[in-house]
């Protein structure tokens, strides 16, 4: 039987909250030592706050758009990277043909195929889904390669030894045993996608997070803008824990492992 | 009847653009209800040969039967399974599922409440009732190989496959393992081809233990284990079984030694 150790709930609440113990640390010290010279371009995370909160309603209405094309693209771009990967696995000329060129993509700067793409699909929602898609497509596809390939020779045998056709070692295999790498490529992907759909915003558009730091910059509205980077940097963190909670439900059984 | 025959059985592998000889001229038989080990030092094409008459892979020249049949339509009909070193358990399915799988994949007539029951029968059989429901990842080695056996016998083949399949595991839960493996094959009454580096296994176990010589791989012997079955883990320290281990064992020696000659002749 398993017996609890004495102080062992005590110390995982600590380790628990040590994240938390060290930003507060790392709030205080700026905080404390903004002096008047720096005030301007670094504010006082209290005053930051404040704004956030005077801002609150201007922000709340730009959020939307934000994340409405940053799921979107995500949704599309991560989809596309999925089918790319299986299409590579299962036809060895399509992946030598297109492989290499996928990595161009990933060295894309997405800033100057704003234009670009504005240009073709409009200013609308469109062009800057593309974006995110864009930035989300290379890491589930390189992910889901490594997963669907990572299958071992012992166990495609034994599939082989029980008749299986290749659509059964596909669905009941090699799937499922990608799914954990998916996920790797899913959260990567996650955590950029907030940033990419704010690039994507920064050239003719009217609203969401990406406007606002523009309008904010120009404006040199330094307190806003720290107000409109804290809201991006909570909205990536949020997106993350979104799919780390899919990961959870999809793979059951990674949970056993990690105990 | 047999249930595997082989008929002057050779297969050679490309590598690096030359020709090597894993198996040479391999005839055997393995009559029906027996327990047939190969042993041999690694490398010398033991288990090449278990994929050759599974139908994993085709053989060069000579024939071989299984069930009065070609290893891939053998293999169609499933009748045979494979237990491998590793349990190839799927941690996404339950441990029934995972016995369940081949009925699944071959579409079997049962209907999937008679093949739940089939599956747990298996369980049962290998002493994993009450484990149905459990995840692979929460088992132990020991009991990781007992769903892989329940998996291999759930679909009854005349004949079952092991390559290696305790050599992962320590001595205590291999000993274990034979002693079930013999349990469950005197209730199933299906032949076994087994494949193992451990020469005291292969005796303990066996009807015959086929023993073959380094690369490329010949059968050297065709030795019978004449103990009385059925067989408690204290044959393991009686007379009758040193002698057979010693027999083999040196005969091993002998064929490592002409290896060794071979080669230093080739040298000077």
């Amino acid at each position: 039987m398993y017996v609890k150790k004495p102080g062992t709930t005590m110390r995982r609440i600590l380790s628990a909250l040590l994240p938390y113990a060290f930003m507060a640390l790392l709030i205080w010290i700026w905080e404390s030592l903004v002096g008047d010279s720096l005030a301007f371009v670094l504010p006082k995370p209290s005053l930051i706050a404040k704004q956030v909160f005077i801002q609150f309603p201007l922000l709340v209405r730009n959020m939307w758009s934000t994340i409405s094309n940053a799921v979107f693209g995500f949704v599309a771009g991560s989809a596309f990277g999925l089918l790319c990967a299986i299409g590579f696995v299962y036809n060895a000329t399509f992946a030598k043909t297109i492989y290499p060129y996928t990595l161009v993509i990933r060295s894309l700067p997405l800033m100057a195929l704003l234009p670009i793409l504005n240009g073709i699909l409009g200013t609308g929602a469109p062009s800057k889904i593309t974006i995110v898609a864009l930035s989300s497509f290379f890491p589930v596809l390189v992910n889901t390669v490594q997963g669907l390939t990572s299958v071992s020779a012992t166990t495609i045998e034994l599939m082989h030894s029980l008749n299986a056709s290749k659509r059964q070692v596909f669905w009941k295999v090699r799937l499922p045993s990608s799914l954990p790498h998916l996920f790797t490529g899913l959260k990567i992907s996650a955590s950029g996608a907030i940033l990419a759909a704010i690039i994507s915003e920064y050239m003719y558009a009217v609203k969401g997070i990406g406007a606002l730091i523009v309008n904010f910059m120009f404006g040199a509205r330094v307190l806003d803008l720290w107000a409109a980077m804290l809201v991006s940097a909570l909205l990536s963190i949020l997106f993350y824990w979104a799919v780390r909670i899919l990961e959870r439900v999809f793979i059951p059984w990674g949970k056993v492992v990690r105990e | 009847m047999s249930s595997v025959v082989l008929r002057n059985v050779s297969k050679s592998f490309d590598i690096n653009n030359e020709s090597l000889c894993a198996l040479r001229d391999v005839s055997f038989e393995v009559g029906d209800h027996e327990i047939v080990s190969l042993i041999g030092p690694s490398g010398c094409g033991k288990s090449t040969l278990l994929r050759l008459i599974g139908g994993l892979l085709p053989q060069d020249s000579g024939e071989i039967e299984v069930c009065s049949l070609a290893p891939s339509a053998a293999r169609k009909r499933q009748k045979y399974s494979f237990v491998f070193q590793d349990a190839v358990l799927f941690p996404w399915r339950s441990v029934i599922r995972n016995v369940m799988l081949p009925m699944e994949i071959n579409r079997s007539s049962f209907d999937r409440s008679e093949a739940r029951q089939r599956a747990t029968q298996m369980l049962a059989l290998v002493g994993l009732a009450g484990f149905e429901e459990a995840s692979p990842n929460q088992l132990s080695g020991g009991m990781r190989h007992r769903v892989a056996l329940a998996r291999a016998l759930v679909m009854s083949p005349p004949l079952i496959f092991m390559d290696e399949p305790f050599a992962a595991l320590d001595e205590i839960t291999r000993d274990r393992m034979n002693i079930e493996t013999l349990r469950i094959w005197n209730e199933t009454r299906a032949s076994i081809l087994f494949v193992t580096h451990s020469i005291e296994e292969a005796v303990f176990l066996s009807d015959r233990v086929l023993v073959f010589s380094t690369r490329p791989g010949e059968l050297i012997a065709d030795i019978r284990i004449d103990l009385p079955r059925p067989r408690e883990l204290e044959l393991k320290q009686h007379a009758a079984c040193f002698k057979h281990t010693n027999e083999i064992r040196q005969m091993l020696a002998r064929s490592m030694q002409k290896l060794v000659e071979a080669e230093s002749c080739a040298c000077t």
